[in-house]
């Protein structure tokens, strides 16, 4: 017993030795897709430069004696190969980061300008990802994620099961699609005023809630299904599309 | 006769004369070894004549009928060897449709006044326009431009066969789950007929992903898909299917039956 | 009405009556192709062929012939031709373990699916010339004397084919289950 204590009392000291050490991943890409599969906690960011920099704070990270000049590989027959608990491959101009194996880290990730991102998530391990200042192109498919996104200005197509979605445009979004999708989750959006946009809100179940001047749109003819929960109309007499849509929950549109 | 595995495969494919099966019938009753065999290779045929058959997309049959049509109308010329060209007939199918419409525009534009007529061949020349950037669109490798493509056919009054075709194909094999979701919402705002609902049923079938299962689901309920059962029971089912979609189709299943 | 009444009125000019061979037979001649090739699309687009060329050529139709013989026939020309004219070896065009789809109509037991699959990847690894027969022997349910006049193979050809179709497909199937 005394002997588990001690052991256990080191590992804590080597992991506080661990703690503030700041770890980091390059990888050279100025084009093409960077795909994040299965990484539970992320923090997307746009930069210049055209280098994709992974980073994180090895705080967790569980060294022991044992475990050293080995590799970690997981279940799936990735093995971490860049020091950070993530495997990356790269093939083309495509480049897949997985996670290896379950860890608590929280990763930054730096995209360059012309690198678009997929991140896909399945399992409940997945937690907010936030997006930040990211001018390329994003999509998300997620389960359990919530997503932030804070001044993202490329095109956007997000997808959550349980997840909320929160976004906040500081300037209005300038690509022509901007697609959010909650099924169990919140779709929170707030616009500058002056944001043109075409606008299709829809909920199932939930209710829809604006400070915003929306122009409804008639019903030109009898051949759409338009219910009742679903609005259609235009921003400052429109301009970028943007598909907002809870199936259960509610959908905010307000102004920033 | 030496009788072995042949000649059992024979005896099965009935392929054997009279005085050949009762001297295989006789070398049964003797031998337990041929019985276990004959067991065998009898299960065997079984499992491969009841193999489940894979269903072909919709368009199959509507390229038939136009094909059909075509032929009744007689405008395909005949008696000359002409070589098939395969993968273009999808294109022809729309060319034919396309002269169909002509045609059937033709005919009311004669009965009909100069405004009307305006008015079909400013429909004509949108849905033309619209096509046009969305097959553009949909050769991108970009999500979001596919995205914008079927936004665009939202914003078409009506859909014709062409544009209908492409969002089935989208929800069935575009890689990006937004575009399916997408594509799912245009298709039923143009068509909710039992082609459609085949479509998505078929769809739901193959569909992976909880966030468009769940979408899937809730677009059959609304067209009143009462097909989409069985597929629904396959869902409730497996033991890989999500748990919340699990929920939707049991939801749905009391829905519309 | 059977078969050959149908494709007799076809050939007096009655097209409608082809409505009725097309339902009858366009999904199994899908799933022809498609075990053959692989290719969804492809298949969907061979089978299409097959009812182009039974209208065109349905002069040449003899009354008393067999129907199904008489159209797998034209779909076996319907697929040499298609890799003639991509100028593609039938052997190379056949990429086993390509084919992803969900199977059709199954609401028996999981057990049942399961076996399913493993027979259609025992039959995917088959050679292709004994898959044919397979498939039209066993699968349609065709007597060797109609599998020969499909494939232009004397009856003791398809015979031995059909054998080693059979012995082949074990070899691969008996690992994975048991009866």
């Amino acid at each position: 017993m005394k002997k588990t204590i001690f052991l256990l009392t080191t590992a804590f000291v080597f992991l506080l030795n661990f703690s503030t050490q700041a770890q980091e991943y390059k990888l050279n890409m100025s084009e093409g897709k960077l795909i994040l599969n299965e990484v539970d906690r992320v923090e997307i960011e746009g930069t210049t430069g055209s280098q994709v920099i992974i980073s994180t704070e090895a705080r967790e990270k569980k060294e022991d004696d044992r475990s050293k000049g080995l590799k970690e590989i997981s279940a799936s027959g990735l093995s971490d190969n860049t020091g950070l608990g993530l495997s990356v491959e790269k093939d083309g101009s495509t480049a897949k980061v997985n996670q290896v194996g379950r860890n608590s880290r929280h990763y930054t990730v730096k995209i360059p300008k012309g690198v678009s991102v997929y991140y896909e998530h399945s399992s409940w391990e997945g937690k907010t990802l936030q997006i930040r200042n990211l001018q390329s192109e994003i999509e998300v498919s997620a389960n359990y994620n919530s997503i932030e996104l804070e001044n993202v200005t490329g095109p956007m197509a997000i997808n959550t099961v349980y997840g909320q979605i929160d976004a906040v445009f500081k300037s209005a979004p300038q690509s022509d699609a901007v697609s959010l999708h909650s099924v169990y989750g919140n779709v929170d959006v707030s616009v500058p005023a002056s944001t043109k946009a075409d606008l299709t809100l829809s909920t199932s179940y939930g209710k829809i809630f604006t400070d915003l001047d929306i122009q409804m749109k008639k019903e030109e003819n009898g051949m759409r299904a338009i219910s009742s929960s679903k609005i259609s109309g235009t921003l400052n007499g429109g301009g970028v599309s943007m598909r907002l849509k809870s199936t259960y929950k509610n959908i905010y549109l307000r102004e920033n | 006769m030496n009788i072995g595995e042949e000649i059992l495969i024979d005896y099965l494919s009935g392929e054997l004369d009279a005085g050949q099966r009762l001297e295989v019938e006789k070398a049964l009753e003797q031998s337990e070894s041929l019985r276990t065999e004959l067991a065998f290779l009898k299960a065997l045929r079984g499992d491969i004549e009841e193999l489940p058959p894979y269903q072909p997309s919709s368009q199959l049959e509507a390229g038939f009928k136009v094909m059909l049509e075509k032929e009744k109308q007689g405008l395909s010329p005949h008696g000359e060897a002409k070589v098939v060209q395969f993968k273009k007939w999808r294109r022809r199918i729309i060319s034919v449709a396309a002269i169909l419409v002509i045609g059937i525009l033709t005919g009311l534009l004669i009965q009909n006044n100069r405004m009307q007529r305006n008015q079909i061949a400013a429909i004509q020349a949108e849905l033309e326009a619209t096509r046009e950037q969305m097959n553009t669109l949909l050769s991108d490798n970009s999500t979001a431009k596919r995205i914008q493509a079927v936004n665009m056919s939202m914003e078409l009054p009506k859909a014709d066969q062409e544009i209908i075709d492409r969002l089935v194909e989208l929800i069935h094999k575009d890689e990006s789950a937004n575009v399916r979701l997408t594509a799912i919402e245009a298709l039923i705002q143009f068509d909710q007929g039992p082609n459609i609902q085949r479509a998505l049923t078929s769809a739901l079938r193959m569909e992976t992903k909880p966030v468009v299962q769940i979408a899937l689901i809730h677009a059959l309920i609304k067209i009143k898909a009462e097909g989409v059962l069985p597929v629904l029971d396959e869902l409730i089912e497996k033991e890989e299917t999500f748990d919340k979609v699990k929920d939707e189709a049991r939801l749905a299943e009391f829905k519309l039956s | 009405m059977s078969d050959e009444k149908l494709m007799s009125l076809v050939k007096k000019g009655k097209l409608d009556a082809l409505s009725d061979l097309f339902d009858r037979y366009h999904v199994k001649l899908y799933n022809f192709f498609l075990r053959l090739t692989h290719d969804a699309s492809l298949s969907e687009d061979l089978v299409q062929n097959v009812f182009e060329r039974i209208i065109k050529y349905r002069e040449s139709y003899r009354g008393d012939a067999s129907f199904k013989a008489w159209m797998y026939q034209i779909a076996r020309n319907v697929r040499t031709d298609h890799y003639r004219l991509n100028r593609i070896k039938i052997d190379d065009a056949v990429k086993p373990g390509q084919l992803n789809l969900t199977s059709g109509t199954h609401h028996e037991e999981m057990e049942k699916m399961e076996r399913s699959k493993e027979l259609e990847q025992a039959i995917m690894k088959l050679k292709p010339e004994y898959r044919e027969v397979l498939l039209l022997g066993w699968f349609e349910k065709m007597s060797y004397a109609e599998v020969g006049e499909i494939m232009g193979l004397s009856v003791s050809n398809v015979k031995v084919r059909i054998h080693r179709a059979i012995k082949q497909l074990r070899r691969q199937y008996n690992k994975t289950s048991c009866i």
